[in-house]
């Protein structure tokens, strides 16, 4: 497995139990009136850095162990995954964002315009890694 | 996966070179060792430039590491 290929599963895993343990509490907390808006700011921030945190030391661990694949450049074929894979998560990124603004036009307030728009990144960055991850196994 | 129309000697070539490795390949022609194992598996097709560096590399035409092999597209015209 390519060192690329590597940290798209580290990005992968990251993105989906940070957000995703941000998404159901926010679902949980607002469907139960359980905290106001700023505990989820907080929430976010934490959650942000805690992936970012752990994917710089996780980096470094899976570097330290095959520096050469981690030192070398994108070659040609890691370009076009990549720009596949952007290409398959656009989609969703697009459709997410009209989402998001659709329901802030039928009465949704900021809040859950920031918070759809913030889903929509999520799912297109999840979509990008599993894409590169299926492009790195097949091609 | 679609499959590749065409098909590679690249791993003899390789052992013809005094068993090159093909992260060694790799550095010549500026891929990484992986994208190497993905060419010659028929996974991955490269860029002209890459193939003719490729070629390039063991000495020998283009045409001698990267085969054709699919025989419904396009008949071989010998040139006028």
């Amino acid at each position: 497995m390519s060192f690329r290929e590597k940290t798209s599963w580290i990005s992968l895993v990251l993105t989906l139990i940070g957000f995703g343990s941000y998404f159901v509490t926010l679902v949980y907390g607002e469907t139960g009136g359980h905290a106001g808006h700023g505990y989820y700011i907080g929430y976010l921030i934490a959650v942000v850095v805690a992936i970012t945190l752990i994917f710089i030391v996780s980096t470094a661990i899976v570097a330290a162990m095959a520096p050469d694949d981690a030192n070398a450049a994108l070659d040609e074929r890691d370009r076009a995954i990549s720009h596949r894979a952007a290409y398959f998560s656009y989609f969703l990124l697009v459709v997410g964002v009209l989402a998001a603004m659709a329901s802030y036009h039928i009465g949704h307030g900021a809040f859950w315009l920031m918070n759809g728009l913030l889903g929509a990144i999520v799912l297109s960055e999840i979509t990008r890694y599993i894409a590169q991850i299926i492009l790195y196994r097949r091609n | 996966m679609a499959r590749l129309p065409f098909q590679n000697t690249i791993r003899r070539l390789r052992f013809d070179a005094d068993e090159m490795t093909q992260a060694e390949l790799g550095a010549r022609v500026g891929v990484t060792r992986q994208t190497i194992a993905a060419i010659e598996q028929g996974k991955y097709s490269p860029t002209l430039e890459t193939a003719f560096r490729i070629a390039h590399v063991f000495g020998q035409d283009l045409e001698k590491v990267f085969i054709w092999t699919d025989s419904s597209q396009g008949q071989k015209t010998k040139p006028g």
